[in-house]
């Protein structure tokens, strides 16, 4: 099977205020099935997000290809919309014109565009807060504006950041059970970048494992899509137990591998180094 | 009977203004009327410039002139302010232009508006012009500058054409900047109104003010600055409504 999406030795590298280099990520391969749910699981400053901004987008790999389709992808792309774990709603619109947003900008025809809009708030349940401005929201709402405003346009790929990091257990379960409802009725290819071990293995199909530094995935662990199961469910043990054990072996290893792929790779890099250092 | 918060802050500020009141009185008796009026003084002054229709014609004049050289200031401060956000590269390239005229008072700029506008409502019209228009232009550069990213990766993603991320994101993700400047703005205009009508007019508060002193009348001359500040507090309070509704209602984005 050909994949959705195929990232292939992509790597960003680049140098801070000090001139040290940073490597978030380092020659990742990672190919994305159509209709998976895939999630990028990792701890902050592996550079999960990265790799998703480059996906959908918003940054250029400094070397590899990422392929979406077969097409390579030169920028944002209205096919292919990003959820913010900090929503990007936009204050001074209410809550109906906010999901308008994408229809507006494709020049659906009005009366057309308010249809869609409608239908897609009460898939969210949000048909009761369609005047509201964002501000009269709680977390959960805004987010489910922002699931809305991207559901809205049909995309072929959601591209989700960290989407319910900042809500509280209650509302990010509620959210996480959304997001199977809405699998179940739409098959959109989503990405799925989160800290959460739980949410990982909760939601999805596949878990890509990353680690820090140069950032990179380390493992991936694979479930059977079509198998249902409950936050309470055996299933449910079993998968979490996987994923967290991925990600303790993935970090045991870590940083003497990290040393020793290091001087593997860059035997020339060091050597010039050396020179440099004994010319002086 | 023990007082709520607002009316004891009410009470205090009479309070206040009463022991002003008193004190101006008490300084007032120790030098001529001529010199230095009483508030009863004043208040008499006052009635005579209402009664006799002076008060009315200058005040108009005044107003007229502020609001014709602010509502001019935003009309060219604002799409400027837009342009030069919007490219950087222009804002960089003109921005040391706009801080080297900046800190030129534009009291300065007085000897060149006579020259070029003689006496009458443009000089004071363009020192008015130039009082409101370089904050309302940095703010708008700001306000430009400082939209949240997030707010261009969502126009982005969603494929918005140009002029719409610039008509339905940029301009209303500045717009609660452009109020704080138009607002100080406002407050810059309304305080070089009055110079800028002592020198070059024969009209306006401003120059009632200059025209009490040839005539030695104190009491007019502080009638005057009275009426200045009144109408100042007004005009400034007016505005602080607008901003705050204007704030609340994009959701206090800034």
């Amino acid at each position: 099977m050909s994949a959705k999406i195929r990232i292939s030795g992509v790597s960003v590298s680049y140098q801070d205020g000090d001139g040290k280099m940073h490597t978030p990520l380092d020659l990742v391969d990672l190919d994305i099935r159509e209709g998976e749910l895939i999630s990028l699981l990792g701890p902050s400053g592996c550079g999960k997000t990265t790799l998703l901004n480059l996906m959908a987008g918003f940054l250029q790999p400094d070397a590899g290809r990422v392929l979406i389709n077969g097409e390579p992808v030169i920028g944002p792309d209205a096919r292919h919309v990003t959820l913010f774990q900090e929503y990007g709603l936009f204050p001074w619109r209410t809550v109906l014109d906010n999901v308008l947003f994408g229809l507006e900008a494709q020049g659906t025809d009005k009366k057309q565009a308010l249809a869609r809009a409608e239908t897609v708030l009460d898939m969210v349940g949000l048909g009761a807060v369609a005047g509201r401005f964002p501000r009269q929201l709680s977390g959960g709402m805004k987010q489910r504006v922002a699931l809305a405003r991207a559901l809205v346009v049909e995309p072929d790929v959601l591209f989700m950041d960290e989407p319910f990091a900042a809500l509280d257990t209650f509302t990010r379960h509620r959210l996480q059970d959304e997001i199977r409802a809405i699998r179940r009725r739409l098959r959109t290819t989503i990405v799925f970048v989160t800290h959460d071990f739980d949410e990982a293995a909760y939601l999805a199909d596949r878990v890509a494992v990353m680690s820090t530094n140069p950032g990179r995935i380390a493992d991936i662990v694979a479930f059977d899509p079509d198998t249902a199961f409950s936050r309470d469910s055996r299933i449910f043990e079993e998968r979490r137990a996987h994923v967290y054990a991925s990600v303790s072996h993935a970090f045991r290893s870590d940083e003497p591998e990290a040393v020793r792929e290091k001087t593997d790779k860059r035997p020339f890099a060091a050597t010039a180094l050396e020179v440099a250092g004994s010319a002086r | 009977m023990r007082l709520n918060k607002a009316d004891s802050t009410l009470f205090l500020q009479g309070l206040a203004l009463l022991a002003f009141l008193l004190l101006w009185q008490g300084a007032s008796s120790l030098y001529s009327p001529d010199q230095f009026p009483s508030p009863l003084d004043v208040a008499k002054g006052l009635h005579e410039i209402v009664d006799n229709g002076v008060l009315f014609r200058h005040v108009s004049v005044s107003l007229f002139r502020f609001f014709a050289a602010y509502l001019l200031a935003i009309f060219f401060a604002i799409p400027l302010g837009l342009f030069l956000g919007w490219f950087r590269p222009l804002q960089l390239a003109s921005d040391p232009l706009v801080q080297l005229l900046r800190p030129i008072s534009p009291i300065a700029w007085f000897p060149l508006a006579v020259l070029w506008f003689g006496i009458g409502n443009l000089p004071a019209i363009f020192i008015i012009f130039l009082a409101s228009f370089f904050p309302t232009l940095l703010a708008t550069i700001t306000g430009v500058r400082h939209v949240d990213p997030i707010y261009l990766k969502v126009a982005a993603n969603f494929g918005a054409p140009r002029r719409m991320t610039f008509l339905s994101v940029i301009w209303p993700a500045a717009f609660p900047h452009i109020v704080v400047g138009l607002n100080i703005a406002l407050g810059t205009g309304w305080i070089h109104l009055v110079a800028g009508e002592m020198l070059g007019a024969q009209s306006g508060l401003g120059f009632m003010i200059v025209d009490a002193r040839n005539f030695l009348r104190a009491d007019l001359i502080i009638a005057g600055m009275l009426l200045v500040g009144i109408l100042g507090l007004l005009i400034n309070s007016g505005m602080r409504y607008a901003e705050s509704w204007v704030l609340n209602r994009w959701g206090g984005a800034i």
